[in-house]
């Protein structure tokens, strides 16, 4: 896919990435999860612990004006 | 067919302050969410209404538990959710009792108790702790 994200290494590198996209499109995104289960790491380095998350539901991100 | 415009970095964003260097001068995040979450056992809701996201914890000990056990340390988090013009707004049971991020108004009792600079809300407090779970 010409659109497949980079591979990212860091926290901050997944955060500003995703805003490159969302901003880059003008546009939103919608993510959709249907009871998602994930092992989320605490680092991003060797060893890390992990948290066991399910997520289910719907989160749309999009940008607004600066108040 | 979408077209894809992406701003390219020559450097990749490695910490917090290079992050918010890169978010410096962009637009506000509106969000938008409807969720469950279960983290390690405990069951939370995420609720976003434009600039505000509530996660409702079912006990104050659940927040402490996951505040514990957080990835990202309060001053960052709340550093990235000024920058991005966006208010996490904490529950228990409905009753909000903390705020963090762009809204927040950090609390002297928070700095005192050492959690970061976080917005306490003592009625909800009060109300987290006397409400019985319905």
């Amino acid at each position: 896919m010409s659109d497949a994200p980079d591979e990212t290494t860091t926290w901050p590198e997944l955060a500003i990435g995703l805003y490159d996209r969302l901003t880059g499109r003008n546009a939103e995104i919608t993510y959709e999860f249907e009871d998602m289960a994930v092992d989320v790491p605490s680092t991003t380095g060797e060893d890390p612990e992990y948290a066991y998350w399910r997520i289910d539901g719907t989160l749309t991100v999009k940008t607004r004006e600066k108040e | 067919m979408t077209t894809i415009s992406t701003r390219h970095r020559t450097e990749p964003v490695e910490s917090l302050a290079e992050l918010l260097d890169a978010l410096e001068g962009r637009p506000s995040l509106a969000v938008d969410a409807d969720l469950t979450v279960e983290i390690d056992g405990h069951a939370l809701s995420v609720v976003g209404y434009d600039d505000v996201v509530a996660v409702d914890f079912p006990s104050l000990s659940a927040l402490r538990s996951l505040w514990r056990s957080a990835t990202v340390e309060t001053m960052d988090a709340a550093a990235v959710l000024s920058s991005v013009g966006l208010t996490v707004e904490l529950r228990v049971r409905s009753a909000p009792v903390a705020r963090v991020g762009d809204a927040a108004t950090p609390s002297r009792l928070a700095q005192l108790l050492g959690v970061g600079p976080v917005e306490l809300v003592p009625d909800g407090v009060l109300v987290a702790l006397t409400r019985r779970r319905g």
